[in-house]
């Protein structure tokens, strides 16, 4: 797994030349440099993937904004979207001093990343049909490669925009949405190599999950991989046909294995059984892929059986540890797995909430599931710990290979469910495929619902220190080399804490809430950090039984960013 | 009555199988080629039958719980329960062609369901209004 400079640079989709000074390193320099040489893109100043480097690290080498001059933050240029429906979810992107994201409704912009004026702006027409789908408007990534920006669109399309000129180049047209719920590229699709690689929404829908495979050049497709199986033993009956289990996160390209990395969603109906006894793979599963073919090369299925909406779509984070490349990966449900990224082998699972009861208890060194509680009664009240949401939101956290911390947003919430049977054909396009007469988000028993920010060993749990949030983040986290953490809230205050200690260092209120990216870059060698503000999105609706302060939270969609002076 | 406000774009949804039976309220046609509920019909159910409410109830729970809140106490989209001056007219027409108010949106319902079911979601709304625990406005 060790990658060589010269590799790194060849391989990492529009790498640049090593052009920083190393002046905006900081003590750990060397250190620094190394690790992000090994990893992602080989050119400090830029945030060119969704998690700036394939690792998922979310992390800067950057360190000009540091520790020492954090307090000194002032606000250098923001761009309003104008378009703000449902809050901005993505993170921007940056190369060369151009920044690029995609704002509601597939919006996407190419700004001037010191003056933030506008270069170019894109929105594709799309299919009134659109407006149909219960996942409208939200967009949570772009993708840089090949001189495009890719966007996967409201409208079941994968479109490929000129990064100079901001004009389309083809446009491939990959669901239907008449048949598939509204299914829409609420992500758009990973670059592997010359592979485009994505699925979309409908997992709460009567639909058959599908990873699509297209050509990052033509835009034609190459394959189809479905999760769900034609598998009696697996999927009995004709359970598979509906059994949702949608890939709608970004993924991960290993370039150094030519694997990409891409978790699945729930089984389908969510919470009503369905005669679906049995596995339901590869539903709430991790998938090792080859990018030319779709053949899996490895899978996990963290959740077999899953019933209560426990996705396993989150983005894993990799890391050398004791010589092996692991992958640390957080469900939906409160575990977070620990694997060998060469062929899914288990480390370790570690709980992130103590309290929980979906399952009594997981084994470490097998990943069995024990006293896991299946068959929810229909027509009776079941409690569920964790809820839907989840023990954090898709959003990343950050790894920090300075302090080999790993900073998460997490939550402690649980549901009240009602199952109930509900038939596909009386869930029209827009609707919910959840399977339940009642759905509430409450707090645990005897505790208050609550969420906190922590740092933590990625491979044990441990936690170092944690700060409470009178609302969960629901946003990315950032950290940087300056020895940073930056975490942005609901309420639209952005902090800064110093990795180490969790002490804040600095706060701002952008004026809405953070449902998006924190990234950092630099331009002439000026460290600039970038907030995506504007709380939205559907998460929050559900919360609010659980957070009543959501209620009073604005929307909006701007991209606020920060420097020394 | 039909209104035919435009006839541009290239899809109606009400017309590629997804859509009720619209004929029987005030609609028409907007530039994208959607079509647009303008007044609601006449009701096909009693709006104060205990089993039409809990009907609705359900779908409420199902579709509109994720963003209004349990029993429509409020979330990313607005309280319903205690809300005041909300006309049976009004809850048929929004329900049915969705809304976007700032950053907060509704999709469209028509196409998911039946006069009827939107008959029963109104009658549903309809009862957590006349709740009394609103917050003030």
């Amino acid at each position: 797994m060790n990658l060589t400079k010269s590799t790194r640079i060849r391989r990492a989709p529009l790498a640049g030349v090593i052009s920083l000074s190393l002046s905006l390193f900081g003590g750990g320099a060397v250190q620094a440099q190394q690790n992000m040489l090994r990893v992602g893109s080989a050119n400090p100043d830029n945030w060119s993937q969704y998690n700036r480097t394939w690792n998922g690290w979310r992390y800067s080498p950057l360190s000009q904004i540091n520790s020492k001059n954090v307090k000194h933050l002032h606000v250098a240029w923001i761009q309003q979207s104008g378009d703000v429906t449902n809050g901005l979810l993505s993170t921007p992107l940056v190369v060369n001093g151009v920044m690029y994201y995609v704002a509601p409704d597939n919006n996407v912009f190419a700004l001037n990343a010191v003056t933030g004026a506008v270069i170019w702006h894109y929105q594709p027409n799309l299919a009134a049909i659109h407006a149909a789908s219960f996942y409208d408007h939200q967009s949570r990534n772009i993708t840089l490669g090949h001189g495009f920006v890719y966007l996967g669109t409201l409208d079941g399309r994968v479109v490929a925009i000129s990064q100079k000129t901001g004009k389309r180049v083809w446009s491939t047209q990959l669901t239907d949405l008449k048949k598939c719920y509204g299914c829409v590229f609420s992500s758009t699709p990973m670059l592997a190599g010359d592979v485009l690689i994505g699925g979309t929404t409908g997992g709460d829908q009567p639909t058959r999950g599908t990873i699509f495979g297209v050509n990052a050049l033509t835009g034609k497709l190459m394959w189809k991989l479905y999760t769900t199986k034609a598998d009696p033993a697996s999927w009995p009956g004709n359970t598979w046909m509906v059994g949702g289990s949608q890939a709608w996160n970004v993924g991960e390209y290993d370039p150094t294995t030519n694997t990409a990395y891409i978790g699945v969603g729930n089984a389908a109906p969510d919470f009503y059984w369905n005669n679906r006894q049995g596995n339901n793979l590869y539903s709430a599963s991790m998938l090792a892929l080859d990018p030319q073919t779709g053949h899996i090369k490895w899978y996990r299925q963290e959740v077999p059986g899953d019933h209560y909406d426990f996705d396993s779509v989150y983005d894993p984070l990799f890391i050398n540890h004791d010589g092996r490349l692991e992958m640390v990966h957080e469900n939906k449900n409160g575990f977070v797995w620990v694997m060998d990224a060469s062929g899914g082998k288990l480390r370790n699972v570690w709980p992130v909430l103590h309290d929980y009861n979906w399952v009594k208890s997981i084994n470490p060194k097998t990943g069995q599931l024990i006293g896991q509680m299946r068959n929810l009664p229909a027509g009776k009240k079941t409690l569920i710990c964790p809820y839907l949401i989840g023990a954090s939101s898709w959003n990343p956290g950050a790894y920090n290979p300075q302090t080999r911390l790993w900073y998460l947003n997490t939550m402690d919430v649980c549901e009240n469910a009602v199952p109930q049977l509900q038939h596909p054909k009386d869930v029209g396009i827009t609707a919910l495929y959840l399977g339940v007469a009642s759905l509430e988000a409450v707090h645990p028993p005897g505790r208050p619902a609550k969420g906190w920010l922590e740092a933590l060993d990625p491979f044990t749990g441990k936690v170092s220190w944690k700060v409470d949030y009178p609302i969960p983040g629901l946003g990315d986290v950032l950290t940087t080399a300056g020895g940073l953490v930056i975490n942005g809230d609901p309420e639209g205050i952005v902090h800064a804490y110093d990795a180490k200690t969790g002490h804040q260092l600095w706060h701002f209120n952008v004026g809405s809430g953070i449902r998006g990216g924190i990234i950092s870059y630099a331009v002439n060698g000026k460290q600039y950090i970038a907030v995506a503000s504007g709380f939205g999105s559907l998460a929050p609706g559900f919360m609010a039984s659980a957070f009543p302060g959501i209620e009073k939270l604005q929307g909006g969609s701007a991209v606020v960013v920060f420097s020394l002076d | 009555m039909r209104i035919v406000v435009a006839l541009s774009g290239t899809v109606c949804l009400a017309l590629i199988g997804l859509g009720a039976d619209l004929a029987r309220g005030s609609e028409g046609q907007i530039g994208n080629g959607s079509t647009v509920v303008f007044t609601a019909p006449k009701s096909t159910v009693n709006l104060n039958d205990p089993k039409v409410i809990r009907a609705g109830g359900r779908i409420f729970a199902q579709t509109c719980a994720y963003c209004h809140g349990y029993q429509g106490t409020g979330g990313r989209g607005p309280r319903l329960k205690g809300r005041k001056g909300l006309t049976t007219d009004y809850l048929y027409v929004t329900i049915s062609n969705g809304r976007v108010i700032g950053a907060q949106s509704m999709p469209p319902w028509k196409y998911s369901f039946s006069p009827h079911k939107i008959w029963e979601l109104v009658a549903y709304v309809r009862s957590l209004a006349a709740k009394h625990n609103a917050p003030s406005q």
